[in-house]
């Protein structure tokens, strides 16, 4: 890889608010804050993927050096949790239900000496048959994972329904689908698998849980959503949410996987047990065995066109394999699963989403939960298409693409849609980037996928408070998962306040202190921050001209502003600063403070007006080894719509991470799960990219695109890993005319596709 | 000692940030745990404990190591920087005079923006700082090669390599600095101040 520019150094330009401390190691992540008397707590897990606990033994465990207890699955058997589903044990109760499951968890002085007490505990296990993929596990007769799944809070299933069926949603619009795929000239049925893959963050989750004397509860972990992790363990433990306070430190890369409460609620019941802080970070090989990964698909999509190329109806079905607990999904379905309806005009559509449990490690949210698997599926679905049809992908896509105006296939309405617009300044920034000269056995190929999502506003809330130095400090209930968000904020509050940002503080203060917000996620982060920080800007000007208009003795709209975030009252020419206004206010007992609470807007599916619909279109050009199946990727363009961006390093800086995260789902990255094991269950076999990995990235923008809030701005975190896997295997076919259906394009995979394709040319 | 001996306790002394450190320690303690839980040196980062990913790098008498793979009583009498150390020291001239010091790694990764969430960084600045130490001015391959050992998951590593080529006081690639790609002005795009970041 080589860089192509420098980003100029601005004069006075502010850098990230958290650079320092980060660079110099001082910034504090949840493994890292201090906390005095904790004990080290860890987990024995499940060798199997499913078997009958007969018995625990942990006398042998109990009386090792340093050891203070051990808690096993009937201490806490009452206890459930979930973000929607509420079916995950603390430990787990009567069976495990996969690999890596907790069974019980020792407390020591030290996590040494922890550790080396989970391999004194004896359990005695009866192993159970077991189902490990989707289609088994929904036959009549396959083991039950859950014996009764209906039965959890928040549960999506009904006795009597089919077997191991977690959830089940069907998404419709358009005309009849069966009538339009009959009635089309041609027709495919195409079937696609994925692999699944770990966020990858290089932080491994970790929390500290401590209970006052009063009760009290404080959590400090690797949390990217406080206020839900907070929500999720008053409903676990039964308790009042005021009970509890989360306290978030930096979080070490999230990526969706820092969503769930994971290990927080255990290490809740620890120190309630045990009356000290306690604190559990997890190994690296626990968070690829146990934690929750993105979800493997099959997905079958049968798709029907006119012979003038154009769709006339698709229909897809998406089985997910949801793993042994469902609690670690928000919502009934995948959002991805329904963005298979984002992009085309389809005038018959219909998805269904399966969600199965089996005995594997849970599944929760990674970057665009559902879309890649989807978006591998439709995209690819999308070049075969074309070659069916004998037009070029490109031009086969653009006849296809919403128009602004167009109903999408599902219904909604949105303001603008750019479709066309991104894929034309794709098309014009493209350039061959093959390198020359190339060994013989080399075939290059290139390939074009696309991905589109909305964004919509979410709920938060800020506090805005002068201090008598005349800083603002901004609290906000959103922690800094490293995208810059803190450093976004700071500069919108800049502008509108009208002061240096140096003066400026933006922080993350605990759930006891503001209302609420929905946590980081949606890729609304930036849209709804900004707009939150743009209201209490706003409102703090009023009180700020308040509280000039008493000082000056004249009324408020007498007073003006200098663009130094100074007052002025013009008639007397007296002007007054924050440091001023803020000792005034203290004077009179008051405080120069403002709070705003910003809460969800209900969006009805007809009601699409407030969403921002952002378009992302990638160019991948590749070279196949015909002799060993190896890919290399010279170059991915990665055209994005975009509205005003407010910080284009940050900005930037998603588009790139995002493409060297979709390059290691594309090609490498595969947890390996073999009868429910999984067997990359470490950084070296877990194969994420590294500097020399990645390909040279260009990006083209489309600016000027209406976005949501008031600083105008389009989804941009989830957008430029999605559709990489689609354009990768796009680009392998145009090298070397092999289609490649099944996630990870190995090079093993390639490789025999290729031989394969060998024997049939070879046979007269 | 036989290969098979249990862990036992030993003294151990070394210099850590350049201060002698005395301490008792078990003999399978790790640099890691050590750096740490013992010394409070929480800069240096655990993840994958495999050795892979490079986020709990230090450097051992000026060579960049993992610490999750070594013992702490094999560094008995060594010398040992951290983040913490080489920040505190970055005024100082480095080792070779030429070489860039610390504060211009710092400076660059700044100017550069070569972090997100933070986590590997300090592996990543120590390492970028022991590759200019013994490359002042490294080519691309050099650096890939090196920072390799250094996994990061949100950057994407572009943003990495612009660091330490300013660091080394590289120039940007001139071929392509020309080349920003977006939407004219006039139509539907047009926001110039994006072009600056357009690669």
């Amino acid at each position: 890889m080589t860089p192509e520019i420098f980003l100029p150094v601005e004069e006075g330009r502010e850098g990230r608010i958290d650079g320092e401390l980060k660079i110099g190691g001082r910034m504090l992540f949840a493994a890292d804050v201090p906390v005095p008397d904790a004990l080290h707590a860890a987990v024995l897990r499940s060798p199997y993927p499913h078997a009958r606990i007969e018995a625990i033994d942990t006398s042998a465990a109990e009386r090792l050096p340093g050891v203070r207890g051990v808690l096993v699955g009937r201490d806490v058997a009452e206890l459930r949790y979930g973000r929607l589903v509420r079916d995950v044990p603390l430990l787990a109760v009567g069976k495990a239900r996969f690999v890596g499951e907790r069974v019980a968890a020792v407390v020591a002085e030290t996590r040494a000496q922890a550790d080396r007490a989970t391999t004194a505990i004896q359990v005695a296990y009866t192993p159970l048959p077991a189902a490990f993929e989707p289609d088994e596990a929904l036959a009549p007769d396959a083991p039950a994972v859950h014996e009764e799944p209906w039965a959890y809070a928040g549960a999506l299933c009904r006795p009597g329904g089919p077997r191991n069926l977690q959830a089940r949603h069907v998404w419709t619009g358009g005309g009849d689908v069966e009538a339009a795929l009959a009635g089309s000239e041609i027709r495919l049925e195409e079937r696609f698998s994925t692999a699944a893959v770990h966020q990858g963050y290089i932080e491994p989750h970790a929390c500290t849980a401590w209970v006052e004397p009063d009760g009290r509860i404080h959590v400090w972990a690797s949390s990217k959503s406080p206020y839900r992790l907070r929500a999720q363990l008053a409903a676990a433990f039964g308790m009042p949410e005021e009970q509890f306070d989360v306290h978030a430190p930096a979080i070490g890369g999230d990526f969706g996987g820092k969503g769930s409460p994971m290990d927080v609620p255990l290490c809740v019941a620890l120190a309630r047990r045990f009356g000290r802080p306690i604190r559990l970070t997890l190994r690296y090989a626990e968070e690829l065995t146990a934690a929750n990964p993105r979800h493997d698909a099959a997905i079958t999509v049968r798709a029907g066109m006119g012979g003038d190329g154009r769709l006339r109806a698709v229909d897809m079905r998406i089985v997910f394999n949801v793993g042994a607990y469902a609690g670690f999904r928000p919502r009934p379905a995948l959002h991805g699963a329904e963005e298979a309806g984002s992009s085309y005009r389809i005038p018959a559509l219909r998805i269904e989403s399966l969600l199965v449990y089996t005995n594997r490690v849970p599944g929760g949210h990674k970057r665009a939960p559902g879309a890649p698997q989807t978006v591998f599926a439709i995209e690819s679905t999308m070049d075969i298409a074309a070659r069916r049809l004998g037009i070029d992908p490109w031009e086969f896509r653009r006849r296809n693409l919403l128009h602004t105006g167009d109903a999408a296939p599902l219904g909604q309405r949105w303001p603008e849609v750019r479709g066309r617009e991104t894929l034309a300044i794709a098309e014009r920034a493209f350039r061959p980037a093959f390198p020359a000269p190339l060994r013989p056995s080399i075939r290059v190929g290139r390939g074009t996928a696309l991905y589109a999502r909305t964004t919509r506003l979410g709920a938060t809330s800020i506090r805005l408070r002068a201090d008598a130095e005349g800083h603002v400090c901004a609290d906000v209930p959103i922690p800094e998962t490293g995208t810059g968000s803190h450093t976004v904020l700071r500069t919108v509050l800049a502008r509108e306040l009208g002061l240096d940002p140096a003066r400026l503080a933006v922080r993350y203060v605990g759930t006891a202190d503001l209302p609420h917000d929905d946590g980081v996620g949606g890729s609304r982060v930036t849209a709804t921050a900004s707009e939150a920080a743009f209201q209490a800007a706003r409102r703090f000007g009023e009180r700020a001209r308040a509280l000039a208009a008493r000082r000056f003795g004249v009324s408020a709209d007498a007073v003006t502003r200098t663009p130094g975030g100074q007052w002025v009252d013009p008639a007397s020419g007296r002007v007054v600063d924050l440091v001023e206004l803020a000792a005034f206010a203290a004077l009179q007992g008051e405080e120069l403070a403002v709070a705003i609470e910003m809460p969800q807007r209900q969006a009805g599916r007809e009601d699409h007006a407030e969403e921002a619909l952002a378009f992302c279109v990638q160019i991948a050009q590749v070279g196949v080894d015909e002799e060993t199946g190896q890919v290399a990727v010279y170059e991915i363009l990665t055209a994005h719509d975009v509205a005003n961006v407010i910080n284009p390093r940050s900005h930037l800086a998603q588009i790139e991470g995002g493409v060297a995260m979709g390059l290691g789902e594309a090609l490498t990255e595969d947890l390996g799960i073999r009868e429910g094991k999984v067997e990359a269950a470490h950084l070296g076999d877990y194969k994420i990219p590294s500097m020399r990995d990645v390909p040279r990235i260009r990006v083209a923008y489309l600016t000027g695109g209406r976005g949501v809030g008031a600083s105008n701005v389009k989804a941009i975190g989830e957008m430029s890993n999605v559709a990489v896997p689609a354009a990768l295997a796009n680009a392998v076919e145009d090298a070397v005319g092999v289609r490649i259906r099944d996630l990870p394009l190995s090079a093993e995979k390639i490789y025999f596709a290729l031989q394969q394709r060998g024997r049939k040319e070879s046979v007269p | 000692v036989t290969e098979h001996a249990p862990a036992h306790e030993a003294p151990v002394r070394l210099r850590v940030n350049g201060r002698e450190v005395e301490a008792r320690i078990r003999t399978d303690d790790l640099l890691l745990d050590f750096l740490r839980e013992r010394l409070g040196l929480t800069g240096t980062k655990e993840s994958c404990g495999v050795g892979v990913c490079g986020a709990c790098t230090v450097l051992v008498d000026g060579r960049p190591v993992s610490s999750c793979l070594l013992l702490t009583v094999l560094v008995r009498d060594r010398d040992v920087w951290t983040v913490e150390g080489l920040a505190e020291r970055g005024e100082e001239e480095g080792p070779s005079g030429k070489a860039p010091r610390f504060r211009d790694v710092r400076r660059a990764f700044l100017d550069q923006e070569g972090l997100q969430c933070g986590i590997c960084t300090p592996g990543v600045v120590v390492s970028a700082y022991a590759l200019l130490q013994k490359i002042p001015r490294p080519t691309d391959e050099e650096i890939a090669d090196w920072m390799a050992g250094s996994l990061c998951r949100c950057t994407g590593y572009h943003s990495i390599m612009r660091s330490i080529r300013a660091a080394a006081g590289l120039p940007p690639a001139p071929d392509v600095l020309a080349d920003p790609v977006h939407e004219p002005a006039g139509g539907q795009g047009g926001a110039a101040e994006n072009g600056d970041a357009a690669v």
